[in-house]
């Protein structure tokens, strides 16, 4: 009940903020935009180059990659780095019987919400308009089993993000650090492109990494491209991988903590 | 004229400075320059790894247009983007008004304070893929398309500048968001796309991003001696154009700018 409070006062500040939170949609908003008609292009141009993969599924993914970017990929980094971190606004986080992790749990999630729906909307916008050549169909035992990849890609994002934003702990300027991060991220998400279209090399680094499971399977789990083994396999590696980075967060966490000097807070 | 160059080289120095003072932060910024100049020919190389041939453009083509992004953006990030990023914190704090207050035009201060060193990386990233591709594909480069060139970069960047300043001019109105400033690095890569690629997309749409697909290509076809009336008149009818709109807006826009503290 207590951390529903919490969720419940950040969502009041998100939603009064909601226009902050369609500028950050329309951002994860261009550029699968920009991708999509990209393909389209080669594709109208060259005929079928993505193997498996037709216009239709395609133009699905990057729209539901517009829903995925905006409600999956964590942004907290850089307030935990900057504002609590290298700020100081740790020290008032510290002093407050909540563990600080899932404290800011609750102050990103409503952001994610709100934005995720902004994308929603977008989806059903773009559904209306375009009729069949976006149509998903997909059993139920399959959306549920989605929807499970999704709220545990959230929380391998989250975990993910902690460990960047604490980085600072250590490192003060996290920037650098944070922007290989994003970059590491857009090429191995699945962010620019499915990683079909990847070259072999590259798309085995991909599924050796964490970032594929936040973005790329939970897109193609939702259109349909896995079937449930596959499915249980890919819930069962984010599981480990959120395991995984909640310890490392502890393990960081606990040490970090120790050295953080929160002067004139 | 000469004020504003003496004010500039003095902006110049006191930017080094800092640089020099604040090591880590500029070794930081170097990493995030390098990273995303990488990155964009590493988007751009696994984009056209299907395709040799697309939109009328070869491959190593459409990686050229890259390399001449890279430079340009590199150029507009040194001299202009971190100043956008600072106007709506000026409006939200109402530092505006020191601004206003000093002997100089507002819009050039406000554009120029802050100088990015680090996106000289980016520049370097770029110039050595143009001048790796030109020499691989045996390209003649003479005097005068180097002349056109940076002619036609400078007028592009005005474009490009415009436009961003144009839309931070919004946040006098709604300093919140201030987000939007992220919201224009993602929009400046239409410049990094081939203008062919928007032929099939919604004519509204394209017609929106239009003046974009100017900023690079036109240069770099000056470059190739490949240019067309049209694209000449293009870039600079809008460059003129949007310039001009920035200015007025910027003026229009300060007479609704009420401070914070008042």
């Amino acid at each position: 009940m207590r951390y529903f409070r919490i969720f419940f006062l950040h969502f009041q500040q998100a939603f009064a903020l909601r226009s902050r939170s369609m500028v950050w949609f329309l951002i994860s908003l261009f550029n699968p935009v920009l991708f999509y008609i990209f393909w389209a292009g080669a594709y109208h141009e060259k005929g079928n180059i993505f193997t498996s993969w037709n216009l239709s599924n395609v133009a699905v993914y990057y729209i539901l990659l517009v829903i995925a970017g905006s409600l999956l990929i964590v942004h907290i980094e850089e307030d935990v780095a900057h504002w609590d971190i290298q700020e100081g606004g740790l020290s008032r986080y510290i002093l407050k019987p909540f563990p600080y992790i899932w404290l800011k749990f609750f102050e990103e999630l409503p952001w994610r919400l709100i934005q995720g729906a902004f994308g929603i909307i977008t989806f059903v916008v773009f559904r209306i308009l375009l009729g069949d050549f976006l149509s998903v169909s997909l059993p139920l035992s399959i959306v549920i089993l989605a929807v499970c990849i999704w709220i545990f890609a959230y929380l391998l994002s989250f975990f993910y993000k902690m460990i960047l934003g604490i980085s600072a702990l250590w490192i003060t300027d996290y920037s650098g650090l944070q922007q290989i991060s994003e970059v590491v991220i857009v090429i191995f998400a699945g962010l620019l492109m499915p990683l079909e279209f990847l070259p072999d090399t590259v798309r085995q680094i991909a599924t050796a990494l964490p970032f594929s499971y936040i973005i790329y399977y939970p897109l193609v789990a939702l259109q349909g491209k896995l079937n449930i083994v596959d499915m249980l396999r890919v819930i069962g590696i984010q599981s480990l991988w959120i395991i995984g980075l909640h310890f490392l967060f502890q393990l960081l966490w606990k040490k970090g903590v120790k050295l953080f000097t929160g002067i004139g807070q | 004229m000469q004020k504003y160059l003496r004010i500039y080289h003095i902006l110049l120095r006191l930017n080094f400075s800092a640089l020099v003072t604040y090591r880590t932060n500029f070794f930081n910024a170097v990493i995030g320059s390098f990273v995303w100049g990488v990155f964009s020919m590493v988007s751009v190389l696994l984009l056209t790894s299907r395709t040799p041939f697309l939109f009328g453009w070869k491959r190593e083509e459409i990686v050229l247009l890259t390399g001449v992004y890279s430079l340009f953006i590199g150029i507009f990030h040194f001299a202009f983007s971190r100043n956008f990023e600072r106007i709506p914190i000026y409006v939200r704090l109402g530092t505006l008004d020191a601004m206003l207050l000093k002997p100089l035009d507002t819009q050039f201060f406000v554009s120029i304070f802050l100088i990015n060193f680090a996106s000289i990386i980016r520049i370097i990233i770029g110039s050595l893929v143009i001048w790796y591709l030109l020499a691989q594909t045996q390209t003649l480069v003479t005097i005068s398309s180097i002349i056109l060139f940076l002619l036609f970069l400078s007028a592009g960047i005005v474009l490009l500048y415009s436009l961003w300043f144009m839309v931070t001019t919004i946040t006098i109105w709604y300093p919140d968001l201030s987000n939007i400033v992220e919201f224009l690095f993602s929009f400046s890569n239409v410049g990094r796309y081939p203008r062919e690629m928007f032929a099939r997309v919604n004519r509204f749409v394209f017609f929106f991003l239009l003046p974009l697909t100017f900023i690079v290509e036109t240069p770099l076809k000056g470059l190739l001696d490949k240019l067309a009336p049209l694209e000449i008149g293009g870039l600079i009818g809008f460059a003129s154009l949007f310039f001009l709109i920035s200015r007025i807006f910027w003026k229009f826009a300060l007479r609704h700018y009420t401070s914070a503290s008042s």
